[in-house]
């Protein structure tokens, strides 16, 4: 059987060569079908590796939120600022700090919106910068290092100016927007009219009893909260990428169909001389796995070249990467049932017919 | 090792009429022969060679090749008949345009189980026993018509089979190249080897051992008229039988019919006196396509081709449409028949 299916791979491979101009072009076109899958795949992973990022950055245990918040960001319920006495006073809770989250532009001459978050300058739910220093006054800012400004520059948020002091690579929330940071006071002129109003609590420690009106939430919820402005756009993405491998097996399937029924008379002289219908099964399916296969290898080496010019964090999980492959050939192999039922039940009298 | 082939009868349905190109077939031949089965094109030639590669099954009869029973072979048995047993040339060559011509030859050996080395030794022999060692490496649009089908002789005699079909082994070949293929033919049926030729080609009868004409010898001359009486739903003539006679009505009604599959039948045209019908077959030297039956009581009176002529004059060319035997039938004054 090992001879027989080593003869059948030669076949199989020398039709491939045969074909080669089709079999390039649709082996490319499924290439860049999965190439986009896999970008996809990526940008949607990036909402998740940049927001983990942000959560991590503020070393916090947990929230503390207006009760009946849905989080301490998107889903704010604003809170008096002198409640977080009343939190640290808590035996459970060994710091805690006030956060403010707003959505703002920087710049003027072609704005650019960033996440403001409003905090203490030091202690738990304060970023530490990678480059230059932390929070020490007003006036003074954080800023992600996406957007195009170093220490020591003047940097416009919502018009009003902003020394910078430090920058945080790769600091980006809610589909690549990038993240700053100014002071609680600057940010409550900003956000609150001035007001002494916060969005939430940043916490170390578990709270043993929480003054009314207020509730604990996990940093896992908090995170959900960050993520709820683009579980739409995920939502978008994951259908397009399913819309997508129907795309690509549809090419796939298009081209062994073809194949297959350009070959049927080669299937009827293989049948008529001995050759099992299993063996011609073989056949077709060793080509369905092997486009799919360099298609999907192309198209791993394309989305690596294509995914760092994309706007948004392109993170490819090593999940898609080992899934593609088998994802691909099941594709391919289920786009191509209709050409393998032609093959397989192919009568080898068509041998005798003229052509 | 004989071939003996007792009462074969092959069937098969075309556009849901019943066709029966092999009916009633006696043939034996033996090992070292080289047989050639002779007739014109739909006479049944390659259905036969078909039924004999294991490829169709006949209605009825036998097929024996030693003690193979090839009309009961089914499942591996069949698959491996095909492989080791029975080597085929196709008219159309049929070799695989992407593989070379050593492949050609190589793919069937190694899918019957043959090691890959051994194949490859094996078709190498048989390329050279066919001259064309120099064309291993080559791809069949490189060769001519004639080398393709020493190729496919090749590929056929891989298993070294000891029955070789070849259909219209000089089809679509030049004269230069129609002599290599019957050397090589002539070469083949020797030893333990039987090679069955199904051909229209009347220069392969010096080289074959046994000629079987699967067209009956129509009379083409001039005879006396034929007068028939039939009794009521009496037959005249079967569909896909053969017969040299066109008739004419003198009393009561005949019953054109088609045989459809599944046993029924589609009653094509009824006529009556004065109509003639069945010219077609033999004029074209085709079986009957429709039967004839006797509605009533009948009597009808037959004519040779050449007697009906001089009885009509020429036959207006719509009238011997295809389905002639089927739907047409005119009067002997020239009024066309209904259909």
């Amino acid at each position: 059987m090992s001879r027989a299916r080593s003869m059948t791979f030669l076949s199989a491979m020398r039709d491939l060569q045969w074909r080669r101009r089709r079999v390039i072009i649709a082996a490319v076109g499924a290439a860049l079908v999965f190439s986009i899958t896999l970008v996809l795949a990526g940008v949607s992973n990036g909402f998740d590796v940049e927001t983990d990022d942000t959560m991590d950055r503020f070393g916090t245990d947990g929230w503390v939120v207006g009760e009946g918040a849905a989080g301490p960001f998107i889903g704010q319920k604003p809170l008096p600022e002198a409640l977080v006495d009343a939190v640290r006073a808590d035996p459970g809770i060994t710091d805690a700090n006030p956060v403010i989250f707003s959505r703002k532009t920087v710049g003027t001459d072609s704005p650019e919106e960033v996440n403001l978050f409003g905090a203490a300058l030091d202690g738990v739910g304060v970023p530490a910068p990678d480059d230059g220093r932390g929070l020490e006054a007003v006036g003074e800012i954080v800023v992600s290092g996406e957007l195009d400004y170093d220490v020591g520059d003047e940097i416009l948020v919502s018009e009003e100016p902003f020394e910078v002091v430090g920058t945080i690579s790769e600091w980006t929330a809610v589909a690549g927007v990038p993240n700053v940071m100014i002071t609680i006071e600057d940010a409550q002129r900003l956000s609150f009219l001035d007001q002494p109003i916060i969005s939430a609590i940043a916490v170390s420690g578990d709270p043993d009893a929480l003054p009314d009106g207020l509730e604990f939430m996990s940093d896992d919820v908090a995170r959900e909260d960050l993520l709820r402005a683009v579980e739409n756009a995920r939502a978008g993405i994951n259908l397009v990428g399913f819309l997508l491998w129907i795309v690509a097996g549809t090419i796939i399937g298009s081209l062994l169909y073809l194949s297959a029924l350009e070959r049927m008379h080669d299937f009827a002289v293989f049948k008529a001389t001995g050759t099992s219908s299993v063996v011609v099964l073989v056949d077709l399916v060793f080509q369905a796995v092997f486009i799919a296969l360099v298609s999907a290898t192309i198209g791993m080496i394309v989305a690596a070249l294509v995914g760092p010019r994309f706007p948004t964090p392109v993170v490819i999980p090593l999940r898609s990467l080992v899934s593609l492959p088998l994802v691909a050939v099941a594709v391919g192999l289920l786009a191509s049932l209709a050409g393998l039922r032609r093959a397989v039940t192919v009568d080898p009298a068509v041998a005798f017919n003229k052509a | 090792m004989q071939l003996d082939i007792r009462d074969l009868t092959i069937e098969y349905s075309s556009g849901g009429y019943v066709v029966r190109p092999v009916s009633n077939l006696n043939l034996t031949a033996s090992t070292g022969s080289l047989v050639l089965l002779l007739g014109p094109s739909g006479c049944g030639k390659t259905t036969l060679l078909s039924c004999l590669g294991g490829i169709l099954t006949p209605k009825q009869g036998t097929m024996r090749l030693g003690d193979i029973a090839i009309e009961e072979l089914s499942g591996n048995a069949l698959t491996e008949y095909r492989r080791h047993t029975v080597g085929i040339v196709f008219q159309a060559m049929n070799l695989v345009p992407s593989l070379t011509t050593l492949e050609n030859v190589m793919v069937p050996l190694c899918r019957g189980g043959m090691p890959r080395r051994e194949a490859r030794t094996r078709a190498t022999e048989l390329l050279e026993q066919v001259g064309l060692a120099e064309r291993t490496h080559h791809r069949p649009g490189a060769l001519s018509g004639g080398q393709q089908q020493r190729v496919a002789i090749a590929r056929a005699l891989g298993a070294d089979p000891p029955l070789l079909l070849a259909d219209e082994p000089t089809a679509h070949l030049d004269y230069i190249q129609v002599e290599g293929v019957l050397k090589l033919l002539r070469e083949l049926a020797n030893g333990d080897r039987l090679v069955v030729v199904a051909t229209h080609d009347q220069r392969m009868l010096p080289i074959a051992d046994r000629v079987v004409e699967l067209v009956p010898n129509v009379e083409r001359t001039s005879r006396a008229p034929e007068r028939v009486t039939l009794a009521a739903g009496e037959v005249l003539f079967r569909q896909g039988s053969w017969g040299e006679l066109i008739y004419e009505i003198e009393e009561g009604e005949m019953e054109i019919v088609g045989e459809l599959e599944g046993g029924r039948e589609e009653i094509h045209n009824v006529l009556g006196p004065g109509w003639y019908f069945g010219e077609a077959g033999p004029i074209f030297g085709l079986p009957r396509s429709a039967t004839a039956r006797a509605r009533g009581g009948a009597v009808v009176v037959g004519y040779t081709t050449s007697a009906f002529r001089e009885r009509v004059g020429p036959l207006p060319i719509e009238r011997i449409a295809l389905d002639a035997d089927v739907v047409a039938g005119a009067t002997v004054d020239g009024d066309a028949a209904g259909g």
